[in-house]
């Protein structure tokens, strides 16, 4: 048998790796956590290679739109050279490989038994895609709850926004006091603290932290939709790891530091590889002791082939196969497994689905806020170029990048404003700020399009509620003074002061004008607003009038009025 | 500063702030026929920065309230993240005098900050503001965070007994008020008593227990060494925003100075167009004692150049 490959040195691949992977875990983090239009840029860069807000994007594009030459350039390289992607462009992979550890009894396989861990991986892809496509056709908007909560883009958007910043505010207010020692200014970050979401982060986040630091990349073994998707993809990659037989010495050093779960020791004693779990970290390259595990490509000659003790023959080897369709028994093997997963959750979707809709009235779906005069229900804001509500929850991620960038700290993660099915998706939160009436940053950074960008000028006229007051709550009335906070703080003057009694003024409101960017709601000093934004399903618009005024006016007599 | 000292500093300001308002008319009757120096300079036809120069020296000059080695602190009105031509926030070629100013009087450090209502790395940016206060020497002190602010306790209020106020406020040797001369919707008009109201933390409280009052109250704290209006470009209505489409501005191109708070917003409320008493505050503040509402009893300067 030919050895074909070992003559030249090859390259040092799992160092590439470590350098890349880092280099794009740490721009990804001053993305999501830094300041400024290049954190901006990188964060709106990067994000739009994560295959999980591609896919998104892809869903509301169609086919003419740049998330469909990515998505192909991804998956086709995927199919050519396997997961490299989990490798290289995944962060949360490359957090998870530096929390690893480096030798593991039973690595990156939720359950031993691979009948089961199919079930769990293929399931869960099949959970997401159900959700995904059958939840855009209902248009129900409930397309991404599966995504949310798996995708590992959003994922660790989730733990670098909700648990690492505020982590890093308190060394700022750390910092800050040291700065006064030296009656130096350090700025404050502006955080305003959201108990439910940190603990709920810090729940989700340390679980997964503690089980990447026993059983490693478990979760792009086990779980991860994106992970197991490109992994389908892969499944045929010529390029793949190669084990020469006539080096191996069946130690199963490899088999313990496989991350991913991707390299199994049968009872014979034949190393097994599953390429469509294998992430390219090279850990068994690494490891080897003899040098008999390579990466490149297979050929008649060199298929995969993992050597095995025959109880009679001894030493022999066995082929396995690079391509589903040289083996039958291998294929079909694999379409069981498969379909078997499908079937099983697409009836648990089924079931889920007719819970969810059937059952479960409207408000379990989407939660209102209760503020109107009546504990009459009221929606939720989402951002200006979401176009509506039913079409943001339909398509945002929850990675929480528009949060970190807000300005005014408006935009803030919920947990069941939008129901159970929007499950972390930012929301307008009028209590913490109110949104710039000039501020386009939310859609200049979002990956999947859920916020659409606006030009300036087109967001003046976006309307993403309409403005409510209720006059007997407001001080004017209850207090005889006079307050007008409301009407200072409007942009647009949908919220203005008209003459009321004893020479005060109260508001008075016009819907043609208003943009809904809850200025009013955020001053109002009542505890129970008297002054409100009502969320609409799908955005209006708003009337730009022009200037009665278009340049300053020279005054009249040009002397001391005293 | 640890806690004793700020303690101490707390209850020196107001001892200070409760003695100067007692002894303000015994001083007054003292200083008047000795004292050459005007109760309240207006100057009119210049630039923002002419204006200050000429108004200034008719005040004896900033030595006449900055001591070499001073920390001074000024505080304009730059509220809003729109430019200054725009006339909702405070003119940055006058800031930047006043701080060049401050900087040949000796000041040790000047610092310039406000409690925007905007995101307040927009407002300090787009206003100007920071660019000229960098450009003098002077250091733009952040005022978004809770963190910078003590509570005090204001002596002799009815209603704003106590409040957070930014530390800049409580510490600085020397404080600067420059608000922009606005129409406001609540108040009718904002300019020296009202810019106070961005040196504190919360704002909605004044709202919600009667701003009027409150506004006129707070200087009891701290009364402002120099008052500085500017009313360069006036924005007659669609205050204090302006950005709506009922803004109308007017060149006045006008400044007026004092180390008389009330009584600068009187002169500020006459270039608007109304009386001294049509403004709530602007009484208030004058029943508390903290100046002159009645132009006609002050020694006014005006020049026009």
């Amino acid at each position: 048998m030919k050895k074909s490959g070992s003559a030249s040195r090859p390259i040092h691949l799992g160092g590439i790796r470590r350098i890349l992977g880092t280099v794009f875990l740490l721009l990804f983090t001053y993305g999501f956590l830094g300041w400024g239009t290049l954190s901006r840029t990188l964060a709106s860069l990067l994000s739009k290679i994560q295959l999980g807000p591609i896919l998104l994007k892809f869903l509301d594009e169609g086919f003419g739109g740049g998330a469909f030459f990515v998505a192909i350039l991804i998956l086709g390289s995927t199919a050519l050279f396997g997961r490299w992607y989990c490798a290289f462009l995944c962060p949360l992979g490359t957090v998870q490989q530096m929390v690893s550890p480096r030798r593991m009894v039973q690595g990156g396989r939720l359950f031993r038994d691979s009948t089961v861990d199919a079930w769990i991986r293929y399931g869960t892809v099949g959970l997401v895609a159900v959700l995904l496509l059958g939840g855009r056709a209902s248009g129900w908007g409930i397309t991404p709850i599966g995504l949310n909560l798996l995708d590992p883009y959003g994922l660790l958007g989730r733990i670098l926004r909700d648990l690492i910043f505020p982590i890093l505010v308190f060394l700022n207010w750390l910092l800050f006091l040291v700065g006064r020692v030296f009656e130096l200014y350090v700025p404050l970050f502006s955080y305003k603290p959201d108990l439910p979401v940190f603990f709920t982060t810090f729940l989700v986040g340390g679980s997964w932290i503690v089980l990447s630091r026993k059983r490693s990349r478990v979760y792009c073994g086990s779980l991860c939709p994106v992970g197991t998707f490109l992994g389908l993809c892969g499944w045929a990659s010529p390029y793949r790891i190669q084990i020469e037989p006539k080096d191996c010495t069946h130690c199963g050093i490899c088999v313990t530091t496989c991350p991913t779960g991707a390299l199994r020791k049968e009872p014979s004693g034949k190393v097994l590889l599953d390429v469509d779990r294998c992430v390219l970290c090279m850990h068994c390259v690494e490891a080897c002791p003899k040098g008999a595990l390579r990466y490149g490509r297979g050929n008649r000659q060199t298929k995969t082939l993992s050597p095995s003790r025959h109880p009679r023959k001894g030493r022999q080897w066995e082929e396995t196969p690079i391509s589903p369709l040289h083996s039958r028994r291998y294929f079909l093997g694999k379409v069981a497994r498969l379909s078997s997963g499908l079937v099983a959750y697409l009836s648990l979707t089924a079931i889920g689905g007719a819970v969810t809709y059937g059952l479960a009235p409207e408000q379990f779906l989407l939660r209102k806020r209760a503020q109107g005069p009546s504990g009459k229900p009221n929606l939720p804001s989402t951002p200006p170029g979401s176009l509506g509500i039913d079409r943001f929850t339909s398509l945002c991620i929850s990675c929480h990048l528009c949060v970190s960038h807000c300005p005014t700290g408006v935009l803030s993660p919920s947990l069941f404003e939008y129901g159970i099915k929007g499950l972390f998706q930012p929301v307008l939160d009028y209590k913490r700020g109110f949104c710039e009436y000039t501020c386009t940053r939310c859609g200049e950074v979002c990956p999947t399009g859920a916020i659409l960008p606006l030009s300036v000028e087109s967001k003046k006229t976006v309307q993403i509620g309409r403005v409510k007051f209720e006059q007997e709550r407001c001080v004017v009335i209850t207090q005889g003074t006079i307050c007008g906070a409301c009407a200072e703080v409007c942009p647009t003057h949908a919220v203005g002061m008209v003459p009321y009694r004893n020479g005060l003024d109260i508001p008075t409101t016009d819907n043609a004008l208003c943009v809904g960017c809850g200025s009013c709601e955020h001053a109002c000093p009542v505890p129970r607003k008297a002054i409100f934004v009502e969320g609409v399903v799908v955005h209006g618009t708003a009337e730009v009038r022009k200037p009665l005024y278009t340049r300053p006016r020279e005054p009249v007599k040009k002397e001391f009025p005293f | 500063m640890d806690r004793r000292e700020f303690l101490k500093k707390c209850v020196a300001y107001g001892t200070a702030a409760v003695g100067a308002t007692l002894l303000r008319p015994i001083e007054q009757i003292l200083a008047a026929p000795l004292d050459t120096a005007p109760d309240l300079v207006a100057v009119m036809g210049g630039r923002p920065a002419d204006l200050f120069d000429a108004g200034i020296a008719a005040l004896g000059g900033m030595r006449a309230f900055v001591i070499s080695g001073q920390t001074v602190a000024i505080k304009p009105n730059i509220s809003w993240s729109s430019p200054p031509e725009r006339g909702a926030t405070t003119n940055p070629e006058l800031i930047r005098r006043i701080v060049e100013h401050c900087r040949e009087a000796g000041a040790k450090r000047v610092y310039v900050f406000d409690n925007t209502i905007s995101s307040w790395q927009a407002c300090y940016r787009e206003t100007g503001a920071e660019a000229a206060a960098k450009a003098a020497g002077a250091q733009m002190a952040p005022a978004h965070s809770t963190g910078y602010y003590h509570k005090a306790a204001i002596p002799g209020a009815k209603v704003l007994k106590e409040a957070l106020v930014h530390e800049l406020v409580l510490e600085a040797d020397v404080l600067i008020n420059v608000p922009i001369l606005k129409h406001h919707s609540s108040t009718r008009m904002t300019a020296a008593l009202k810019n106070l109201m961005g040196v504190v933390w919360d704002r909605q409280f004044y709202h919600y227990s009667g701003l009027s009052q409150c506004i006129a109250e707070f200087p009891l704290l701290r009364k402002p060494t120099l008052n500085v209006i500017d009313a360069y470009t006036v924005m007659t209505s669609g205050g204090p925003q302006g950005s709506s489409y009922r803004a109308a501005l007017e060149l006045r191109k006008m400044q007026i100075l004092s180390a008389d708070i009330v009584a600068a917003d009187a002169a500020a409320s006459r270039v608007l167009g109304h009386a001294p008493e049509d403004i709530q505050y602007i009484s208030l503040a004058s029943d508390l004692r903290l100046g002159q509402k009645d132009l006609s009893s002050l020694k006014i300067k005006r020049i026009t150049l």
